[in-house]
């Protein structure tokens, strides 16, 4: 399996000088996802995660920018890997979401999003949109490899 | 009906500004400071469980048809022994998944919060832990009784409503 596969290809961006104000209600229109920071070419520049912005609890939200919060960018992750080099990565690094960009293109641009929730579901071996089904499995039953 | 005694006996919804009988606080509580937020406002009841036995496979199809991010680990009397998170499974990922077991998995059930706890004091928690979901227990007399979670997603919808 290749990240291309599995990846989530809705990517939810926000720009270097949104507040973290405007990023926690991205978040909330948006199933409270990662939000990926770009620059005004659509290059990107790093990620928001939900932890990075609930230490901000109680202090002016206006006042902070998404660049003084986000994990700056910093692996070129292509969109062919194999998935296992990326939960060695996410393993080795910590973390919880990887920015996939297009190889492709000349700026850096933010193609997909690689979670650890979306490795979860590809090593339940339950395909997304099936999970109706296997609710109503009965016990014992054993899915299908992927 | 056990639900209704847990309920009754813990009044944590009313919040610390209740009062005894004689009007007077109860004497345990601080009274609040002015603006602050308590866990209890935010905590979810009830919470995804498992068991230690079951496979990592099981914890993952768990998660994955209820769309939840984690897993509370329970042993047969019910007792929390810890949590799962998706970062636990994925660090199970090179593991036979259908022999390794929540058990070998868990994050220990070692610091929680209680429900009248601040929202300050579980969101230092999280950060430092790096957790989004937490254990809410009743905290009455050393009691590991769970009457919640507290997610992160419900801190961040608090923070996007605030003016």
């Amino acid at each position: 399996m290749r990240i291309c596969e599995l990846m989530d290809r809705e990517v939810i961006v926000c720009h270097l000088e949104d507040s973290v104000k405007d990023v926690v209600r991205i978040m909330k229109a948006n199933d409270f996802r990662p939000v990926v920071v770009v620059d005004e070419t659509g290059e990107v520049w790093g990620l928001v995660s939900r932890l990075a912005v609930i230490r901000f609890y109680g202090e002016d939200l206006e006042r902070i920018r998404a660049e003084d919060v986000m994990r700056p960018y910093t692996f070129d992750i292509d969109p062919q890997w194999p998935i296992e080099k990326a939960v060695a990565l996410m393993k080795k690094t910590r973390f919880e979401h990887l920015i996939i960009i297009d190889p492709h293109a000349g700026p850096k641009r933010p193609i997909g999003i690689l979670s650890s929730f979306t490795i979860v579901w590809y090593m339940s071996h339950i395909q997304r949109g099936h999970h109706e089904q296997v609710l109503k499995m009965p016990n014992g039953w054993i899915p299908p490899s992927p | 009906m056990p639900s209704e005694k847990w309920h009754n006996d813990t009044d944590f919804r009313e919040g610390p500004e209740r009062k005894l009988e004689s009007g007077l606080p109860r004497p345990e509580e601080k009274l609040p400071e002015a603006m602050e937020e308590y866990v209890r406002r935010l905590m979810r009841t009830g919470a995804i469980t498992c068991g230690t036995s079951a496979s990592i496979r099981e914890v993952a199809q768990i998660l994955a048809v209820n769309s939840s991010h984690y897993c509370v680990v329970t042993n047969q009397s019910h007792e929390v022994l810890g949590i799962i998170s998706a970062r636990s499974i994925l660090r199970a990922f090179d593991r036979d998944l259908d022999k390794t077991t929540a058990q070998d998995i868990l994050l220990p059930h070692t610091f929680t919060i209680t429900p009248n706890s601040t929202l300050r004091e579980a969101i230092r928690l999280m950060d430092g832990r790096k957790i989004e979901h937490l254990i809410v227990t009743s905290g009455r007399g050393g009691s590991k009784a769970v009457v919640g979670l507290l997610h992160i997603e419900d801190i961040i919808a608090k923070m996007a409503l605030e003016e």
